[in-house]
């Protein structure tokens, strides 16, 4: 099973990393308990970084896509298939949608909307990246 | 003449004939192999980054040349033995550094047509991948694990060699120091050599393919080849210099020419023959250096 990035793309090398590996678990090229490459195989045969791999793979093991279990590796998820239909952007998209109309309906401003979502965002520690 | 002079003569031309024309001749059929089966004008990515406007004849030429280099060190090979009948050497007379040193040096000339085509196989798949340089990046969603490619056995016995080694060069030695500088800098080079098979094993193990359009499948089998000669030529330079230390603690030197000369052949058998013998050139796939190839 083949992985393709393309470096000139405007999306993110790591969301083509993740989008790759999602799809091969989608279409059945990956199964759950499947071993993938590690970290710095997988950059050093794309010749990228070190750290956008991690970012991938921190990101997929989020989306329990995969998981890593120390020392033997990082695997395919056991439900790997079931959470591949679920978009995390798409959701975040959606409730800030709902919020923003809301707001507006309320005759908040936009730039009244940017200073409050800036003040919350820094008020709150952020988990990842 | 005695049974060891006899014997010295027939391993020495059994040397001759082994890394100067058996090995060698191999390796060109095997290059003219691909030449006719996959020319220029069908497998475009193979030569395209030459610079000859023909680069199957300038790839021919350079094998032709290889060859001849290795036939010409034969025949000089031959001619010294010649000699040395005819001026009635006998191993047996000569000090022991002479010795080793005629069948170190003639080893290493023996070496150099090898090393040259190294150099020129390395800068061939250099510019393969320059040329090959584009924005689109593939690789293979398999882990590459160093025991899928060597069995824990094998690395197993390299440590232990190593380990019997050590336990009974320094025993000879004497295990406390201070010792000689000739033992430090053969404990500091058997370190060394071997830090470096593990260095180029990982290198070979985690890091991109030197051939930008090779199969993966073709790229995890020269993996295998690759790790096991490493893990062979360490196991033979331990066993090799137990050999020797127990020639000399035993006065047997009349037969450390005679053990060197094996030595060598034995890591040209497991080393070049051991490539050969493990990636034949029928199992590569030829296909990826089609014009219109993607990989499989």
């Amino acid at each position: 099973m083949e992985i393709q990035i393309d470096i000139d793309d405007k999306i993110p090398l790591f969301t083509q990393v993740m989008e790759q590996i999602k799809h091969a678990v989608s279409d059945g090229a990956l199964v759950a308990g499947d071993p993938l490459p590690s970290i710095r195989q997988l950059a050093s045969d794309l010749e990228i970084n070190n750290k956008t791999v991690a970012k991938a793979y921190r990101l997929l093991e989020r989306d329990n896509i995969i998981q890593t279990k120390g020392y033997r590796g990082t695997f395919v998820h056991p439900t790997a298939i079931e959470n591949c239909t679920a978009d995390l952007n798409a959701w975040v998209t959606t409730e800030l949608t709902k919020a923003i109309t809301a707001f507006r309906n309320a005759d908040v401003t936009d730039s009244e909307i940017r200073i409050a979502f800036t003040d919350v965002m820094n008020r709150y520690e952020t988990k990842g990246t | 003449m005695t049974i060891v002079d006899i014997l010295f003569y027939a391993i020495f031309i059994s040397q001759i004939f082994l890394i100067s024309y058996h090995y060698p001749k191999k390796t060109y059929e095997r290059n003219l192999y691909v030449l006719r089966k996959y020319p220029a004008e069908a497998y475009p990515k193979l030569y395209r980054h030459s610079k000859f406007a023909d680069p199957g004849k300038a790839v021919h030429r350079t094998i032709r040349r290889y060859l001849y280099a290795n036939i010409t060190i034969a025949v000089l090979g031959l001619g010294l033995l010649t000699a040395m009948a005819a001026s009635d050497y006998a191993p047996r007379d000569i000090k022991e550094n002479e010795q080793i040193m005629f069948i170190l040096l003639f080893f290493m000339v023996q070496t150099l047509p090898y090393m040259l085509l190294e150099i020129s196989t390395h800068n061939w798949l250099k510019n393969m991948r320059n040329l090959a340089k584009n924005s689109t990046r593939k690789a293979d969603l398999s882990p590459r694990k160093l025991f899928d490619f060597v069995p824990p056995l094998y690395l197993g016995a390299a440590i232990l060699a190593f380990v019997i080694w050590a336990i009974y060069y320094l025993y000879n030695k004497g295990f406390t120091s201070p010792w000689d500088w000739q033992t430090y800098s053969t404990i500091v080079f058997m370190t060394s050599i071997n830090i470096v098979f593990i260095s180029l094993g990982y290198k070979f193990l985690r890091g991109k393919k030197l051939d930008p359009h090779q199969s993966y499948k073709d790229q995890r089998q020269l993996i295998k080849t690759t790790l096991r000669v490493f893990v062979f030529a360490s196991i033979l330079m331990s066993v090799q210099l137990v050999v020797f230390d127990a020639i000399n603690q035993n006065g047997w030197d009349m037969y450390e020419p005679i053990a060197m000369s094996i030595y060598f052949q034995v890591v040209i058998i497991f080393g070049v023959g051991q490539i050969l013998r493990m990636f034949k050139i029928e199992d590569i796939d030829f296909d990826v250096y089609k014009e219109d190839a993607w990989l499989v």
